[in-house]
């Protein structure tokens, strides 16, 4: 998953393209579907199956214990034309992923390019970069949901401090999302900032040198020599944010105490999905909203591929 | 997570598919009583303070006492989880034997055929006497029945009472708690205003309100309970569908918007509120006696911590019923579910439900249980007058509907009651949001 070896496996399946399949890689293919089947039987059993499942279910009305009822396309319909909570969802996943990917992708940029730098202390800065990352979601969310106490919360009485009125945070209609999307960046930017790092460190520094030598300013180095050569990772990071983003679930959850939030304005499709799934027993309108999702998120990453040609540069 | 969740639906729909039927026998003999050992399964959700010690107590002593029936307790933390998880392993013809369980989660579990017939056990020979069943709170035994035929069994029950912080009200020259809410109102205000200066009366910080409104459930259903002080009704006569959104519904949630409005009562959330009682930085709070050992926790030498009956509304004084009750799964063999009835009868006993309602707060289920406490309990331990209290109102005590939807519509009530109190929508406006979600789920479910 690491950029740097997608941009060798390119390199490899070039290079594979190119000799084409030996007369000893047909021999030994038998072998290599044997060493996959495990993995294989996984993917099909739990990833496979399930997907199609899902798609055959959100044509029912049923509630996980009696018998489907079948529906045809009218929890789509309803889902589409008349559920002004969906709808609300999707707007506020789409807030959460512009509030999250963007300003975290640029954190964490400016973070890598900092310590990239030979400074003293850097590793213990990037170790602890890291660490809101491997802490658990469902752990750290309780302490911040202290720091976001909008009485007697740490990022009130710091407003506070520079003369700026405090706000609601959790209990806020308005704020409550702006909470959700400042600890999310707390939680991710520091794993941003290692791939970013990794991607940094495979930008050979020759060519930083030879524009150095030319007269370049560290600016025009920045822009004109390392984010093109970066842009494979940047486009990475972009890739699993947009769906880490949109996905968003556990954060949620927890800063809303399971209820969506006041005037639920921290609902989003991921957990609209798991409300009238596992709180509600709609198995058939989850299904037809993971459907929708699963679509949106096509439709995202595919435009995203696309585009990708004209920005992305491999070496 | 959207695959995770794909997964489990679809390994839901698989073993749904091998799913069995019932096994229960019905006979108009008297059932002889049980002879076969068994080995029973109960989930439940008594997690937290000292839940759990006591129904693992509880369990120990059933368990040592005879040798028939073994019960393994299955903690599954909170509610939500519990049914969940109990919705999931009736689905994969799994179940365990009995659970604690909602009458609107009974109702669902019943349409589905996944309930025993428990009228065979309460009549077998080891069953329940004419005196044991009149001996239990008739309001918790009603609770307990579907479409007038008894399918569970009452356990921890609990209702609502006002917990004051008695030297604030005395200092704030207050010598008794509100009896109805235009008192509480009064109260309030004063209790916000006043300059508290003793230890047990001063929050640290200096900040105080009257009372709080948290977002939480609890607050949801203690509007209910005013709506119907007030002279209104939630749902129509034939519960097809809801009557709340009239002057009683709106008059109720109107206060508290007025009073979190005017900085009299602290708009909060979850929990918040014990902490803010035990804090000092609220006066009172209106909550369950289910969270009695949460909020003594909350309070601790603080100050005396005091409860009282729920102020009466503008036409009665009465409060709504919470807490679950025994359900049992007629997935379960005959012996099984018999076994898992005598764990019911041993767990609602005159001592177990003593022993429950002194360490956790919840109601005794049975009156001979109350009027032992009298003398053993409520007068002599310092908690004890505490916890009568909500004895005390429950011949006033109601059930909520008992539909399998209205847990869903309570959720979606109080997120348009908090609109209203957070000044988003106006008390109609908020209300006949509330009504016109509710309304679709009864009548499409």
């Amino acid at each position: 998953m690491e950029p740097l070896s997608s941009v060798s496996d390119r390199s490899l399946l070039r290079t594979a393209a190119r000799s084409g399949p030996g007369r000893s890689a047909v021999a030994a293919g038998w072998q290599g579907y044997a060493f996959l089947t495990p993995a294989l039987f996984i993917l099909v059993a739990f990833l496979l199956i399930p997907t199609i499942w899902v798609f055959g279910i959100s044509l029912f009305k049923w509630d996980f214990i009696g018998d489907p009822e079948f529906l045809g396309l009218r929890n789509f319909v309803r889902l589409l034309t008349e559920d002004e909570l969906f709808r609300k969802a999707v707007f506020q996943t789409l807030y959460f992923v512009v509030g999250t990917v963007p300003t975290g992708m640029a954190l964490s940029l400016l973070l890598a390019v900092l310590l990239n730098a030979r400074l003293p202390g850097r590793g213990l800065f990037r170790a602890l970069l890291f660490s809101p990352y491997v802490m658990p979601v469902i752990a750290t969310t309780v302490i911040w949901q202290w720091i976001f106490n909008p009485d007697y919360g740490v990022m009130n009485a710091l407003l506070n401090a520079f003369q700026i009125p405090g706000v609601g945070w959790v209990r806020s209609a308005d704020w409550i999302m702006p909470a959700i999307i400042i600890y999310s960046l707390w939680h991710f930017t520091g794993y941003n900032t290692v791939i970013f790092l990794a991607g940094l460190a495979n930008i050979p520094p020759e060519l930083e040198e030879a524009a150095h030598v030319d007269g370049a300013g560290a600016w025009s180095t920045f822009w004109k020599v390392t984010w093109p050569l970066l842009s494979p990772t940047t486009y990475f990071v972009l890739f699993i944010s947009m769906i880490g983003s949109f996905k968003v679930f556990v954060q949620v959850y927890q800063f809303t105490l399971g209820t969506g939030g006041p005037d639920r304005a921290a609902e989003t499709i991921g957990f609209y999905l798991y409300q009238e799934a596992f709180q509600h027993f709609r198995a058939g309108y989850a299904s037809a909203i993971s459907v929708i999702f699963f679509l949106i998120i096509v439709v995202v990453t595919g435009a995203q591929m696309r585009f990708a040609s004209r920005w992305v540069f491999y070496r | 997570m959207r695959w995770q969740e794909i997964a489990a639906l679809a390994a839901l729909l698989v073993i749904a598919c091998g799913g069995g039927s019932s096994t229960t026998t019905s006979s108009a003999e008297q059932l002889p009583a049980l002879k076969n050992p068994v080995t029973i399964t109960f989930w439940h959700a008594m997690h937290g303070g000292s839940q759990k010690p006591t129904i693992t107590q509880l369990a120990d002593q059933f368990n040592s006492s005879q040798s028939l029936v073994k019960v393994n307790l299955v903690d599954q933390v909170d509610y939500p989880t519990l049914l969940s998880k109990t919705v999931a392993s009736i689905a994969a013809g799994q179940p365990p034997t009995a659970a604690q369980c909602y009458t609107g989660w009974a109702d669902q579990y019943n349409k589905k055929k996944a309930l025993a017939d428990i009228t065979q056990f309460i009549n077998a020979k080891d069953g329940f006497s004419q005196g044991d069943l009149k001996d239990f709170f008739a309001p918790m035994l009603n609770d307990g029945k579907l479409n007038g035929k008894q399918y569970t069994i009452p356990f921890n029950k609990s209702v609502y009472v006002l917990y004051y912080n008695e030297e604030m009200f005395k200092e704030a020259g207050l010598p008794a708690p509100p009896k109805n809410w235009d008192e509480f109102v009064t109260d309030a205000k004063k209790l916000a205003t006043y300059n508290f200066t003793s230890p047990q009366t001063r929050s640290q910080d200096g900040k105080h309100w009257g009372t709080d409104f948290s977002q939480n459930q609890s607050y949801e259903n203690l509007w209910e309970s005013q709506v119907v002080e007030n002279g209104g009704t939630l749902v129509n006569g034939d519960k097809t569908k809801t009557a709340f959104n009239s002057s009683a519904g709106r008059q109720s949630i109107q206060m508290w918007a007025d009073l979190v409005k005017s900085g009299v009562a602290h708009r909060v959330s979850g929990f918040d509120d014990e902490a803010d009682l035990g804090s000092k930085h609220i006066g009172m709070m209106v909550n369950t006696i289910a969270g009695y050992s949460f909020v003594k926790k909350s309070v601790g030498d603080g100050f005396m911590l005091k409860t009282a009956l729920v102020p009466a509304g503008t036409k009665s004084q009465g409060v709504e019923m919470a807490g679950t009750n025994v359900c049992t799964f007629s997935k379960a063999t005959p012996d099984e579910q018999h076994g898992a009835f005598l764990w019911t009868k041993f767990l609602t006993s005159k001592q177990s439900t003593e022993l429950w309602s002194e360490k956790t707060g919840y109601m005794p289920v049975r009156q001979s249980a109350a009027q032992d406490m009298k003398t053993t309990f409520y007068n002599s331990n310092p908690d004890g007058p505490n916890i009568q209290t909500a004895v005390t109102q429950l011949p006033r005590a109601f059930s909520g509907p008992p539909l399998a939807v209205w847990d869903e519509s309570m959720s979606d009530i109080l997120i348009e009651l908090v609109n209203i109190v957070d000044g988003k929508k106006s008390d109609s406006q908020g209300l006949s949001d509330a009504a016109k979600k509710a309304d679709d789920l009864l009548a499409n479910g």
